[in-house]
Formats: structure tokens, sequence, C-alpha cells
């Protein structure tokens, strides 16, 4: 109540500026004259209600015994003994590596590679050609993980496999490729970015377009090359999108695609320290135990550390960029 | 007004979220609560019920019951077989209840059924064994019903078929969670072999006493069916299992004794001279080319067996395995046993069917148990499907496939139930089920045979262990890693993971268990 007073005092010695505004701004004016689109809003906020807000009730599992089925918040405190599985064996390391090690090479690559290939595609003069590639580029988006492990498979499998086939026509020993952990960096790179590119080329290329054209042709009446109107107009005009698309990714930066990480290499031990991330990690326990608590747990810790770091980069982020920052 | 604004939003998003979260509670409590105590239910009404059966149930309601278990995957006629089971139901007994059958292969079912009861999902009964669905770790979870009190009133018929001891040995704590299959009560390892190949090449495998003799006709089958593979290991079911460790709960943990221990001192089996051994055996077959060059990442073998390209393979034997083998795979098969046959916990609870904490009518959903574990025509129905389709018969309790028998029937008689009411195929032995009689009577109860270990202390170890496992023992076991620099790695991995501590508990409350007894 005080707090109220409070701002209808602070209010009241700008009377002269906002009188007229204090009247119009309070929430139940705003309701009333934008009825129509609050109720637009309504489904909306209803659904991330119960999708993102209802379930971080469920982060009382992580601290909770999950040694029976019959109650819904399992049967006492457990303190911090689920995030002891976690960081119990060197395995919390390896897996911590391999989830931050991939998400940085994924950001990287997802910043550089859709950006020239977006800008390319805009300068091709043969715009139904430009079409056409892009709609190459977009096609392994909609596929499923499922078929893009077949395909993974099709590619690698022993007898049968096209590389494999190609290394004996060529003269060369088989690859157990299902077996050798040291070509899988590269393998799950190359399909994570042959899936996601598209997607991020798309994205892209429609901020591309949207540049002012006016600058382009100043540019050009002051005689800027096509490789200098880029650097000078294009790719700056792209940074705040840029950091957008990064920030998010960062948020997510402690979770992995269990599609490209566990459906992809067909979940093969031996493959495991360099396919295993906290995702799968956990998957796994879970099937072994059908313990709820170590999930949560490690669900807790991957919400946390995501959240410490998408801050850290957002404030840097304002340091020097104010407009770019998302808070 | 601009902080009211806040609380108010605040405020009304608290309050929303609150009546949801209540709104979802409430919902779960009354669903948890007419959860049968079975007494309860059977007294009221059975009085002025119209259809009351023997056990005195109200069966006036008609239910459906949901079946869930392990195979080779929904079949095509499955629909048909339903309906005709549906039909059986209602015109031949009381039951008053459909069925509906549920079938997931053999690597999805476990984390499926871990899943659907994590999840609390309803449904009525699932196949639970030692080595799928897991028993113990599903039990003191509180996913089954105890069924101690249920079985006298609703299947008796099974409770007397099984045997007192027989049940006893699958209890946890006393309490029976499930109801074990009535089949071969023991296992011995050995080898399924193409019949028809060793015929062609002469094998005459009568000196054959351990893997190691089999060298020779591997030679045979690389140089003479380059097509083939002449001995399959896969990852989870290689010959491993041929060293026939006494496994004290799961089958993925570190401690085993061996089946003949005098002083109960539980090993690491990894430590084992034995297993040093058989790895190295393993990893010379593999350089030699008899298994697979893919074979660590391999866990599905069914497909190119059934393609005819496999000539040997590790197997759990028992009288008559050579012709279900035969009927299963679609290949004329011989058996030729390694082990001798022993009785442990692993048949106890080798293959089960329980009623889930869920399921909205257990007397009902036993009732039907206790109606295929004692009607052949039921029992046969769901293992063979409909007779004139799927299979015909030859004579009272001999059956032959016909042409659609790939549409439905899967050879799992002894996952389902009673097996010794099933029909036999016309390759099978005649004398089958009396065989089974005598290989049961000839087995050796282990000395752990009904000691259930509690994992819950080292629950955390367990699970780091299991994800060791997957990473070492799959390239050793299928002989694909060379165990002089692979084996002292895993030994190390499992150590680092806590495998010490496991050892330590088994020992502890195994050595409980045989100061109570």
């Amino acid at each position: 109540m005080s707090s109220q007073t409070r701002t209808t005092q602070e209010l009241g010695q700008n009377k002269q500026t906002k009188v007229k505004s204090r009247k119009k701004t309070g929430f139940l004016h705003e309701l009333v004259k934008n009825k129509a689109l609050f109720i637009m809003l309504l489904p909306g906020l209803i659904v991330m209600a119960i999708n993102n807000y209802l379930p971080m009730f469920g982060l009382l599992f992580a601290f909770r015994k999950m040694d029976t089925v019959t109650k819904l918040f399992g049967s006492g405190w457990n303190g911090l003994n689920n995030f002891k599985y976690l960081f119990g064996t060197d395995a919390a390391w390896v897996i911590t590596r391999n989830t931050i090690g991939y998400n940085v090479i994924f950001i990287l690559i997802g910043l550089t590679l859709p950006v020239t290939i977006a800008i390319g595609l805009n300068e091709l003069r043969n715009k139904k050609g430009a079409k056409i590639y892009q709609s190459l580029f977009f096609i392994p988006y909609f596929l499923s993980w499922i078929v893009i492990s077949y395909l993974a498979w099709g590619f690698l499998s022993n007898e049968y496999g096209v590389v494999n086939r190609f290394l004996q026509a060529m003269g060369k020993e088989r690859v157990q490729w299902f077996t050798a952990p040291q070509y899988w960096p590269y393998i799950l790179v190359i399909v994570n970015t042959w899936k996601w590119t598209g997607y991020d080329t798309i994205v892209y290329l429609a901020a591309v377009v949207g540049v002012n054209k006016e600058l382009f042709e100043a540019a050009a009446v002051d005689g800027a090359s096509r490789f200098q109107q880029i650097w000078h107009i294009t790719i700056p005009s792209l940074i705040p999108l840029a950091i957008v698309l990064v920030l998010i990714r960062l948020g997510r930066m402690f979770y992995t695609d269990m599609g490209l990480f566990f459906t992809v290499p067909r979940n093969t031990g031996t493959l495991h320290p360099v396919t295993n991330t906290i995702d799968t990690y956990v998957y796994r326990a879970f099937v072994m135990t059908g313990d709820v608590g170590l999930a949560s747990a490690a669900g807790f810790y991957q919400a946390v550390l995501g959240l410490v770091v998408i801050l850290t980069f957002n404030a840097i982020v304002r340091k020097y960029d104010k407009d770019s920052a998302m808070i | 007004m601009k902080l009211m604004k806040k609380g108010l939003v605040a405020g009304l998003t608290t309050i929303c979220a609150m009546s949801m979260l209540l709104a979802g509670c409430g919902a779960k409590k009354e669903e948890a609560a007419p959860t049968p105590s079975a007494d309860t239910k059977s007294e009221a009404p059975a009085s002025e019920a119209p259809a009351t059966d023997a056990a005195g149930v109200d069966t006036s309601k008609k239910v459906e019951l949901t079946w869930y278990f392990i195979g080779n995957g929904p079949q095509e006629d499955v629909g048909k077989v339903e309906e005709a089971v549906n039909k059986y139901l209602a015109d031949n007994t009381k039951l008053n209840a459909t069925i509906k059958l549920n079938c997931f292969d053999w690597g999805s079912y476990p984390d499926k059924l871990q899943a659907m009861i994590a999840s609390g999902e309803k449904f009525d009964i699932c196949f639970t064994a030692n080595w799928a669905n897991d028993y113990f770790q599903q039990s003191a979870k509180g996913a089954f019903l105890p069924l101690n009190d249920l079985l006298p009133k609703y299947a008796p018929k099974t409770q007397e078929l099984l045997g007192a001891d027989f049940l006893a040995g699958s209890q946890i704590d006393g309490i029976n969670y499930a109801i074990p299959a009535n089949k071969e009560k023991a296992h011995q390892w050995g080898l399924v072999i193409r019949k028809d190949i060793a015929e062609k090449y002469n094998m005459d495998f009568s000196n054959v006493k351990t893997l190691a003799d089999m060298e020779p006709f591997f030679q045979t089958i690389k140089e003479k069916e380059p097509n083939m593979y002449a001995f399959e290991s896969c990852i989870g079911e290689s010959a491993f299992r041929t060293l026939d460790f006494d496994f004290i709960g799961a089958e993925k943990t570190i401690g085993v004794l061996k089946n003949d221990s005098t002083d109960m001192k539980v090993f690491n089996q990894f430590e084992a001279p034995e297993t040093k051994e058989f790895f190295k055996l393993m990893h010379k077959f593999y350089k030699a080319g008899y298994i697979r060059e893919d074979a660590a990442s391999v866990n599905d073998y069914s497909a190119d067996q059934k393609a005819g390209k496999i000539f040997a393979a590790v197997r759990s034997l028992k009288p008559g395995k050579d012709a279900e083998e035969s009927n299963a795979m679609g290949q004329q098969y011989m058996q030729l046993e390694l082990t001798p046959p022993v009785m442990s916990n692993r048949e106890t609870t080798g293959s089960m069917q329980a009623i889930s904490r869920t399921s909205e009518n257990p007397e009902r959903a036993l009732m039907f148990l206790e109606l295929f574990n004692t009607d052949p025509a039921l029992n046969n129905l769901i293992n063979y499907g409909i007779e004139g389709i799927h299979y015909e018969k030859v004579s009272d309790n001999v059956i032959k496939a016909l042409p659609d028998s790939a549409k439905y029937g899967s050879g799992l008689g002894w996952m389902y139930g009673n097996q010794f009411i099933n029909y036999l195929m016309d390759n099978e032995d005649p004398q089958k089920w009396a065989k089974f009689e005598a290989f049961n009577a000839a087995a050796t109860p282990t000395k752990t045979l009904g000691f259930v270990f509690n994992p819950d202390k080292v629950k955390t170890e367990i699970a780091q262990c299991a994800s060791i496992w997957d990473q070492y023992v799959a390239p050793l076991e299928t002989g694909t890693a060379d165990p002089e620099v692979e084996l002292p790695k895993a030994i190390e991995a499992f150590k680092a993971a806590g495998s010490d501590a496991i050892m330590a508990e088994k020992q502890a409350q195994l050595d409980a268990w045989l100061a109570a007894k």
C-alpha cells in the first residue's frame, strides 16, 4: 500500500507533465483499452504457465529421494545425494567437456557458415538459382534424427556403407566407423552442420535482404567495392541478430541433442568417450535405475549453468553495445 | 500504480499456477485412492452382483485389460488374434473382459517400460524379469502389486501349478510381486548350430567340451562359406555368458560368485583368470575372422540369423531349444551343451508377469492370467494364433505352421506363462514336456537361490559402473578388443566408478542372508 502511495506522490511531483498520462497508463485502463489484444494473449500465457512455469516445481525432484513411484514427490529429502552421481567419477569431467566443447564448435560454425552462405546467396545474380540452393540447404532441417541416423548408417556401416565401399574401391582397408571414437568428433560436427546450416541461413538471409538498399547505393556512389559494401554495411547490420541467436544458443550451452549424440552413433558403448554428454549420461542412468531424482539433478545443473553463462555473456554485450543486449 | 501493476500480475500468475498445481495433485490423489487393496473391493458388491464368478468377485462391469510384453515387436495379425481372444473370453468364460496385447521388441521394451512406470501410466499386466524391466528394481520402487494375498483368491490353480518352492524363489523379502512362467527351471549354456551346414561338411561335435574346441569348425566355415559369420558375437548376448557366473542382482553389475562356490566370497568377474582367458580366446577368434568385424556395434542379430548368415551362436539351452530356434528363425538347428544345468535366481525370476500398481482391475487381470495358465485353448490362441489361419492341427496336441504363421506366433511360449500346455510344432520332440521335467529334476540349485540383492545403498555406483560397462565390456566380450591392453583399463575404470563398494555391499548382504538361513 505504501509503495502505491509513494508512486502516486512521485507521479504527483510531475503533475504538470504527467497528469494526462497518469490516468491513462493504469494497468486496468490498459486492460480495458486493449482487451481484444489481451484476450488474444491469454491462450499463449496459459500455455506458457503450464509448459514453462508449472514444471518448475519439478526442480524439487532434484533434492528428493525417488525410491518409489507411488508418491508424486518421492519419499523424503535427499540433500545433494542426487548430484553426487553426476560428479562422483571422472565421467563428470568427460561429459561436461563434451557438452561444452561440441556446443562451442556448433555455435562458432552456426555463426560463420550460415552468414557466409546467406551473403553469398544474396549476391547471386540468378535469383532462381539462389532459391534452388536455398531449398537444397533447407531440406536436411526437415529430416528427423531417426532418418538422419539411418543415412549415417548407410554411409558408415561396415560391409555395405558407402564410405567403406569407396575405400575398398580405392584399394584401402575398411574402417570400423562405429567402433572408432577418434573419427566421431568430426562426424558429429559434420552431421550437425549439415542439418542446421540451411535453417540458420534462412534466418540470416531474411536479415540480409532487409538491409536498407539506400545504404548500398550511397556506398556505390562513394566508390565502395562489392566486398567493402559487405564488410562495412551487410555484416554490421547482421550483428544484432547474430548476438540474439548466440545468446539463445548459449542458454542451451549445457544441453545437447539426444538425436545427434544418442541416435546417430546408435548408442554404441565404444564411442561413449566422445559421444557422451550430460543428456545422454542422464538418460542412460535413468534407464538403468529408473530414478527421476538423478535426471532432475542433472536438469537442475544444466539450467543453473545455462543461466550463469547467458547472464555473463549478456553483461559483456551490454557493456559494448547496449542496444543489442537482451536484458 | 506501476508497482501495483507488477504485484497484480505476479499475484495472478501465482494464483493461477498454484490452482493448476493443486488441481494436478488432486487429480492424482483421486486416481491413487481407489487403487485396490483387493479385499475391500471383492467384499462389498459380491452378494448382489448378477455375475459373480467362483472367486466371488464382481465381474458385471466389462473392462479392458492391457498387457505389455517383450518379443519381436508388434506383429501383423495381432489385431485378428486379439479379436479372437476377446470372442473366446466372451463366449467361454465369465471374465467379462477384453484384452489388449502390446508387444515391444527386445531392445526397446526395458526403456519403454521404465518410462511408463516412472510416469505412472495405467496398464494392467507387464512382463518382468531379472534381465528386462528389472524385477528387483521395479518391485523395490513399488511399481508392482504384492500378490501374496491375491494369488490364493484369484489364481489358485496357477499357484498350485508353480509349486511353493519355485514361487518362494521369486519372492523379495517374502513377497511375490509377479507370477513366474511355468517352464524349464534351470539353465544351461551352449551353442545352437546350423544343422544343414554341419551335415554338409560332415562335422562331428562329439569331442567339443569347450568353446575353444569349436575352432576347426569355425575355420571350415570361414574358408568354405564366405557369406556366413562363423560365430555370432554381439553386445550383451555374447559367449561371455558361458562362463556362467552367479550374478548377484542385475547382470551388468560387478561382483559375482561361482555356481559351486564353497567360501561364498564375492569377486570381481573381470579380475578372474577365466575371464581373461575367455577374452583372449574371443580376440583370437576375432582376428581369425570367425567373428564379424563390426561385432562391437551390433546389438541385434535376429535379422542376420533369419537371413541364414549365422553358423553358430550361444544360447541358453533346454530340452528342445533346437526346434524352438528352428521355428523362430526358419533354419534347421542342432544344440550343443557346454555347461551343466543349474537352477539359480536367473530362472526363478527369469520370466514373469506382474500386475501394475496402476491397474484399475487387478483382480480381473489376475483372473485372466489364471485362465491363460490353465486353459489350453486360450493359451495356444495367444501363443500360436488362430487355427486354420496361422496353424493347422496334425493331432490333438501337435500343430503344423501355415504360411500365414509369419504374421503371428513368435515362439515365445516361455515368456507368456504356463508352457506345459503349449501345443507342440510338428518338428518338435513329442516328449518335450517330459524332458523338461527331467531337466528340471537334474539341475543343481545354486547356494544363492532365493537371495535377493537390494541395490539401494550403492545405486550411484551401479549406475556409474553400467556406463563403464557399455564402453569397455562390449569390445572385450565380442572379441574386438585386445584384453592385454583393454582389460586392465576396464578394471581400473570400474574401480574408479565404485566397483569395490558394490562388491562389499553384496558380500555384506549375502553374509547376513546366509547367517539368517
